[in-house]
């Protein structure tokens, strides 16, 4: 932390530090830790070698020369937070990573996009394995060339798998859920 | 293509150009020896008078941290605020090899187009 005399460049500082608080949130207490503290220590150096004679000076140029928050810190937290869903896997991680990745440039969105359908269709196998206990009809459908997992009405389209389309939906949702989230990654942080 | 058009254009080519080539800046400056950010970032904009923005430098460290090119480490400093400085890493230094090459190949090949009548 460092340590100001004057109290505008202490106020300043605490304010500019609260922003990046904001910023890394939903980040591991490990990386907040780390960026917080490489903040403050470039600031600290910059501040070292301004010439000008007020503290609160000094920190507003080096303030000014780091640019702007969401410039610096907007794609290291987007990088970050796909690292912890796809180490994690918890959905609330997947959920963040897409909120914030969503419009960051046009690479990410149209990537994220995709993904999000192949999400869905993950959800869509979750809430089929469990809808089957209220609505026996779901079911996986085959014959006369349909391949459904719902509901559907006709003739000679057989019902193939009966309530053993609950464990096979939740294994395969779980497959695909893990094997999607690890290739977003992949994919995402590639140059 | 007036004169303003011309010297926009010629603005965004040379930002274009120095932010494709920061990456390899800033390992050409970490093969030769370790950097903590702001001196790093200081170091860049004196040697090539590089404009950067001090906080783009960040995204791009981590970016070649990621990728094991290169490697930190916190050293605590009298003045109670520690320095984080990076180093290139074996796989960083077989990398630059590669790049070095390819970077000397582009410019004479660059320097042969300009120097034809």
């Amino acid at each position: 932390m460092i340590a100001f005399e004057d109290k505008s460049a202490q106020r300043v500082f605490d304010q500019y530090q609260r922003q990046v608080d904001h910023m890394v949130v939903h980040l591991s207490v490990e990386d907040k830790k780390e960026i917080k503290l490489e903040i403050t220590s470039h600031l600290h150096e910059s501040m070292q070698r301004d010439a000008e004679d007020r503290e609160i000076d000094k920190l507003l140029n080096a303030i000014d020369k780091l640019g702007s928050l969401e410039e610096y810190l907007g794609p290291l937290v987007a990088d970050k937070l796909i690292e912890q869903a796809s180490s994690s896997l918890r959905p609330g991680a997947v959920i963040r990573a897409f909120v914030y990745n969503l419009g960051r440039s046009a690479k990410r969105t149209s990537l994220f996009i995709f993904f999000g359908v192949i999400y869905l269709f993950v959800i869509s196998l979750f809430v089929a394995g469990i809808a089957k206990f209220f609505v026996p009809e779901i079911g996986l459908y085959v014959g006369e060339g349909n391949f459904v997992i719902g509901t559907i009405d006709k003739p000679d389209v057989e019902e193939v798998l009966g309530f053993w389309i609950t464990p096979i939906a939740f294994a395969l949702a779980g497959i695909l859920y893990v094997f999607t989230t690890r290739i977003l990654k992949i994919l995402a942080l590639k140059k | 293509m007036d004169k303003k058009n011309t010297n926009e254009f010629v603005t965004k080519w040379e930002s274009q150009v120095k932010k494709g080539t920061l990456e390899f800046v800033i390992m050409l400056c970490l093969k030769k020896q370790r950097y903590y950010g702001y001196e790093l970032i200081s170091d860049i904009k004196q040697l090539l008078s590089f404009d950067v923005a001090e906080g783009t430098v960040y995204p791009l460290l981590n970016r070649l941290k990621k990728e094991e090119l290169i490697d930190s480490e916190w050293v605590e400093m009298e003045t109670g605020i520690p320095r984080k400085y990076y180093k290139i890493t074996d796989k960083g230094i077989a990398a630059m090899d590669d790049m070095q090459n390819y970077w000397v190949n582009l410019s004479l090949s660059i320097q042969k187009l300009l120097l034809q009548k």
